[in-house]
């Protein structure tokens, strides 16, 4: 007879107070919970050739956006520096972390009259969904997707899997690169050395 | 049927009884590096860097692991700025102090956040990842409550990861682990 009474009382308590806060799910206010992100592992740090080099031109290029139509580097001569972030892929864990920290270093770019360009060969649907979870975003994101990669592959760029490099190009108002970074794709480029060079464009 | 009544209240027990036995771990007495002034130096109570987090002067420790690069971290800037004034409003400050490393940020980057958030409390770099490493990879925000019983004697109260539920009731919570409420 205890039996009877206590089991259903048990299984009530195991129920409420073990099982359904188990269940529960927090509430997220960005994207990249855990298993968000496709993890490729470790990676041959660089696996590109450049074509350019600093001092030369910046090869011309014409790229659909994210929200800002389409972008041509030529759009930005004698008006404003460029830096080009290219990206090896959308969620991913180091890609995934880089352009929200140029996000909030929206200042460093602006107060040196610099523009940012995010690149990816990534599509635009693809670029929405992964650009959303970061926040809105500041600066123009770019697919480099069909021609796939041609961009990437006109500096120098493109890795024998299809994605490009981690790498930063620094472009100044009169079309000439000022500097490159082919960072390790496995890391994250430091932000004080691109904030240095940045400031040296006024120079 | 009274077996099977006895093995379910010994799972109800055992299983309630994990968190209170989880949440008795040791915590790594790091040494850390900032950019910390002299008045947050002062606000810790010790003289110089790097320090360990045992020479913080305080029974509590509220450690948040960051990253600049976080996007959670970053909407939770202002969050656990208000959790700041709140200690300080509470008048627990001598007794329960935040501190926040920035895993994987450099002293460039850790000082953008802090400037961009007009953050008050006391900022570290953990520029190689070596907190994280040993704190087992956790995601940030990553949040710890620790009693400070001096050197290589941190003790593990609540550990909360991601975006806080509800500053008062994440207040709450704090102030009932460590006893202060």
């Amino acid at each position: 007879m205890r039996s009877v009474v206590f089991l259903p009382l048990l299984v009530s308590m195991f129920l409420g107070l073990v099982v359904v806060p188990a269940l529960v799910v927090q509430p997220a206010q960005a994207e990249f919970t855990k298993g968000a992100l496709y993890d490729p592992g470790t990676l041959k740090p660089r696996d590109s050739k450049l074509k350019v080099a600093v001092g030369d031109p910046a090869p011309e290029f014409e790229l659909p956006s994210l929200v800002h139509g389409t972008v041509r580097l030529s759009d930005y001569l004698g008006k404003q520096n460029v830096v080009l972030s290219f990206v090896p892929a959308a969620w991913t864990p180091v890609c995934s972390g880089q352009w929200p920290g140029y996000n909030l270093a929206k200042r460093i770019f602006s107060q040196n009259n610099t523009v940012l360009l995010g690149i990816t060969v990534d599509n635009l649907p693809t670029l929405h969904a992964w650009t959303a979870a970061m926040g809105d975003l500041w600066f123009p994101v770019l697919s480099d997707f069909w021609p796939h990669g041609e961009v990437a592959s006109r500096y120098g760029l493109l890795r024998g899997e299809g994605v490009t490099e981690r790498a930063l190009v620094v472009i100044d108002t009169k079309g000439v690169i000022r500097y490159l970074d082919v960072s390790d794709i496995n890391k994250r480029p430091d932000l004080g050395v691109l904030a240095k060079e940045l400031d040296k464009l006024n120079q | 049927m009274t077996f099977f009544c006895r093995f379910l209240a010994a799972l109800f027990f055992v299983i309630m009884l994990l968190p209170a036995v989880a949440a008795a771990r040791e915590f790594p007495d790091f040494l850390l590096e900032g950019d910390i002034d002299q008045t947050q130096l002062d606000s810790l109570g010790v003289a110089q860097l790097p320090l360990h987090l045992s020479d913080i002067k305080a029974e509590y420790l509220l450690v948040e692991v960051f990253s600049m690069y976080c996007p959670i971290c970053q909407g939770e800037a202002e969050h656990v700025n208000l959790l700041h004034e709140l200690i300080l409003g509470d008048g627990l400050n001598d007794r329960l102090k935040i501190v926040g490393i920035g895993t994987g940020n450099t002293p460039f980057e850790v000082q953008l956040f802090r400037d961009q958030y007009d953050i008050k409390f006391p900022l570290f770099h953990d520029e190689q990842f070596e907190v994280n490493t040993a704190l087992g990879q956790v995601g940030t925000p990553h949040f710890v409550l620790l009693r400070n019983s001096g050197p290589d004697a941190l003790e593990e109260l609540l550990v909360e990861e991601g975006v806080m539920d509800n500053l008062d009731a994440f207040y709450a919570r704090i102030l009932k682990a460590a006893g202060l409420k």
